[in-house]
């Protein structure tokens, strides 16, 4: 029977074509883009074996989707994973995962020198729910004395926002281990470029891909990559608690992946760079920063670190307060105050007024953040520009 | 021209190196103050009143109207890619071939005579042999590794000379310079298709080139996932001629998406193309000495007798290579046919490494005896050398050649 003319608009070169496809004799180069929010059974069969079973093939976007799963796959196998997942951005990789393994009387041991927001739902969110949390100074107090028996979660960042102070993960891993509890790292700062956790131990590697992983200061993504026994685990949360990344997102993260080594040898390059041009600079108070031989983290950093430079990120502490800092911003002609980081080009940002923004004055002073630090993320630049641009800068103060 | 507000209105290209000219020339500054501008993914521009339109409209090269004469992504993508080519301005197009018929088009007309360098990519090839006579262009070629050719071709009634450096597949270069300085003595114009060597190897508008057109598709974009062409010069007659005359005419309008993903891959191209050089020229060191390899053409080889041309006119050899597998076409086949890691497929300057057969798959409509004629053999190999570990590429190369 011929078709009527609303339905030949319906039904031709839809998902149906995909069948065409299969049969071609080439496949795309690049990986197309899934947009798809869900995928057409031949049978009620497929779908018992796609959803119970684990077959190949999808069912439903927010139960999974190839551009999600491409993303995760590359992710994974740059972290040395199993397997992992991608979400719709670093708080969803973050709050999901610790949702999925946490109950109410469970307890998580956790630095405090943490991205703010991640700090903030493990004191004020999580307590809510039941959930403890002890700060400890991972730099200064030992792990193994604050462990509790129901302990399920050691968490920590590679290095850490915003003083770059580097923990020792294969201790970290072994104290959370010895008590039965997971070891969650936030990797966001470093990449698997720079470190890897899951070689020291980490259960959990946690991404906010917005950052260098993206790159390009053009998507809000998150991961978290790990066993497929736990990521099974989180999945089923992620499916629940719905924070996927678009399939867009997740095709633009591929895209930026390619790049990830090049980029990110060459933020650590300018990193370092900049580092030692503000620590012989005489309104420079303090650089942090784990590859200068002055930061107490570089022996660990040393250590732990994948000989691919220590990162683009950097905190330096001016003589001066906010009045100074303003006075910066505006003299600068190529480095913007952007609350974000690892983009293409560098950026700086405030965390008093922006990444720990939710914290008080004495939170702030607990941690080490003053009024007169700035956090640098170098960008591609070429070196001796960025260096011209703060010089120049610097002199007007 | 400026249509949008820039954020760094006072940005001068010339004061910077080459990775903060791509990151940091003909940012916009957005009503939000978004770090990434956004896709302006329309077709049409209002106007607040009838006089606004006609101001508009009686200048579509400077006012958004309508997204065929230009759109704000394209405008952002056109102030970058001018910049990092080192010219005035840039017009955007829906392909490479777009933005090479539109230079074309836009500098010659009936009754006018143009030189062509003899090996060139295919469809541009086409244009010479098909579409320039049809409309009665007189078209002649040179061999740029021999100059006096030129000097012998020129015609009263040249207009222009169009080259490729390094060329697709033959990798033969042009003295970009020296041609510039014998087209100018006769008032001839100066194309050239700058799409192998990039703007971080080869400037060819500071030697003298009148215009310059890149296949934004390749090492531009970067990542194999868009089709895109720009054309980029300091004359600005020129280039709203192209806007006007073929984008309006002949619509080959790069979409504000494409604009968007070519912009992103501006901002590494610098890195890609430090390791795209490392990378090709240890892979061609290393095939020049391997026994089963006949030939390989790379412009940073010593061997290469453009190799002090080479040096002169490029930063870094690029990434593009070509070489004949001892056995011709059989052999290449069986070589091919055995790359684990080296992706079979046309096109060039992706992320990945890919090979091709010229003569059977990018250079197949050119006839047999004018491909031999431009030095390109039936058995090459053209090679676009990927961003991999160059260990991995070369294993996959050597366990390749043991089974021919």
């Amino acid at each position: 029977m011929a078709r009527g003319t609303a339905t030949t608009y319906m039904h031709t070169g839809t998902g149906e074509m995909c069948y065409e496809m299969n049969k071609a004799l080439t496949v795309p180069e690049t990986f197309p883009i899934y947009l798809s929010s869900a995928y057409i059974f031949d049978s009620i069969e497929p779908m018992d074996k796609i959803c119970d079973e684990g077959a190949p093939g999808y069912a439903y976007f927010r139960l999974g989707n190839p551009n999600a799963d491409a993303a995760s796959r590359i992710l994974a196998a740059g972290d040395g994973t199993e397997t992992g997942l991608v979400f719709s951005s670093g708080m969803a990789a973050i709050t999901t995962s610790l949702l999925a393994v946490l109950r109410p009387g469970d307890h998580v041991l956790a630095s405090p020198v943490l991205y703010g927001e991640t700090f903030y739902f493990l004191k004020h969110e999580l307590s809510k729910w039941g959930v403890e949390t002890t700060f400890i100074d991972f730099d200064t107090q030992k792990p193994e004395d604050y462990i509790k028996p129901n302990t399920k979660v050691i968490y920590g960042e590679t290095i850490a926002n915003p003083l770059m102070s580097v923990p020792d993960l294969g201790h970290l891993a072994e104290v959370a281990h010895a008590n039965g509890a997971l070891l969650f790292i936030d990797n966001t700062f470093a990449t698997s470029i720079v470190a890897k956790p899951a070689k020291f131990g980490a259960d959990l590697v946690l991404y906010s891909a917005t950052k260098y992983l993206g790159g390009h200061d053009d998507i809000v993504g998150g991961a978290a990559l790990g066993s497929k026994k736990l990521i099974d685990t989180i999945r089923f949360y992620l499916g629940l608690y719905g924070g996927n990344l678009g399939a867009t997102e997740s095709w633009l993260l591929a895209r930026s992946l390619r790049t990830l080594p090049l980029r990110v040898q060459k933020m650590s390059q300018n990193g370092l760079a900049l580092a030692k041009f503000f620590e012989q600079h005489p309104k420079v108070e303090k650089v942090y920063y784990p590859g200068l031989d002055s930061s107490p983290s570089k022996e660990l950093a040393d250590k732990q670190f994948e000989g691919n430079g220590y990162g683009g990120m950097l905190s330096v502490n001016f003589k001066g307060g906010m009045e100074l800092i303003d006075k910066l911003i505006a003299n600068l002609k190529l480095v913007h105050f952007v609350p974000t980081l690892a983009g293409t080009c560098t950026t700086l940002t405030y965390p008093p007024k922006a990444s720990h923004r939710d914290l008080s004055a004495d939170e702030l002073a607990a941690i080490g953040i003053m009024y007169g630090q700035i956090r640098l993320s170098s960008g591609l630049e070429d070196t001796d520009d960025l260096l011209n641009d703060f010089d120049q800068a610097l002199a007007k103060l | 021209m400026s249509l949008s507000v820039m954020r760094h209105p006072d940005f001068d290209r010339t004061k910077y190196g080459p990775s903060t000219v791509n990151i940091h020339a003909g940012e916009l500054r957005d009503a939000y103050g978004a770090l990434v501008p956004p896709i302006y993914q329309t077709s049409t521009f209002y106007f607040d009143s009838t006089d606004d339109a006609v101001k508009a409209c009686d200048d579509y090269a400077k006012s958004f109207a309508y997204s065929r004469i230009t759109n704000p992504s394209n405008d952002y993508f056109e102030k970058k890619i001018a910049a990092a080519e080192h010219g005035l301005g840039a017009v955007s197009y829906a392909s490479g071939m777009g933005a090479v018929a539109g230079a074309i088009f836009m500098s010659v007309r009936a009754g006018d005579h143009a030189l062509f360098c003899k090996a060139k990519y295919s469809g541009t090839e086409d244009i010479t042999r098909d579409f320039l006579p049809r409309f009665g262009v007189e078209v002649g070629d040179f061999d740029p590794q021999d100059l006096d050719t030129l000097e012998e071709g020129i015609k009263d009634n040249t207009k222009l000379i169009y080259v490729e450096s390094p060329a697709n597949p033959t990798m033969v270069m042009a003295d970009i310079a020296a041609i510039s300085a014998i087209a100018h003595k006769h008032g001839i114009k100066v194309g050239v298709d700058n799409t192998f060597a990039t703007p971080y190897n080869t400037n060819p508008l500071d030697l003298g080139a009148d215009w310059v057109v890149q296949s934004v598709t390749k090492y531009i974009g970067g990542h194999g996932d868009l089709l895109g062409g720009a054309v980029i010069s300091n004359d600005e007659g020129f280039l709203r001629d192209c806007r006007l005359g073929t984008l309006m005419h002949f619509g080959a309008v790069m979409a504000p998406q494409i604009a968007f993903l070519a912009t992103r891959g501006l901002k590494t191209l610098t890195v890609r193309m430090k390791q795209y050089n490392a990378n090709a020229l240890q892979i061609a060191q290393y095939l020049e000495q391997h026994p089963k390899i006949d030939i390989v053409r790379y412009p940073f080889l010593p061997s290469n007798p453009q190799y002090e041309l080479a040096k002169q006119q490029m930063r870094g050899g690029g990434g593009m290579l070509s070489f004949d597998v001892k056995g011709g076409l059989e052999a290449g086949k069986t070589f091919i046919n055995h790359l684990r890691l080296c992706t079979l497929a046309v096109s060039l300057g992706d992320t990945e490494t890919l090979v091709e057969q010229a003569a059977a798959m990018t250079h197949t409509m050119i006839p047999r005896e004018v491909r031999e004629a431009a030095g390109i053999t039936d058995g090459m190999i053209r090679m676009s050398v990927g961003l991999e570990d160059p260990e991995d590429i070369i294993a996959d190369l050597e366990q390749a050649l043991a089974t021919v």
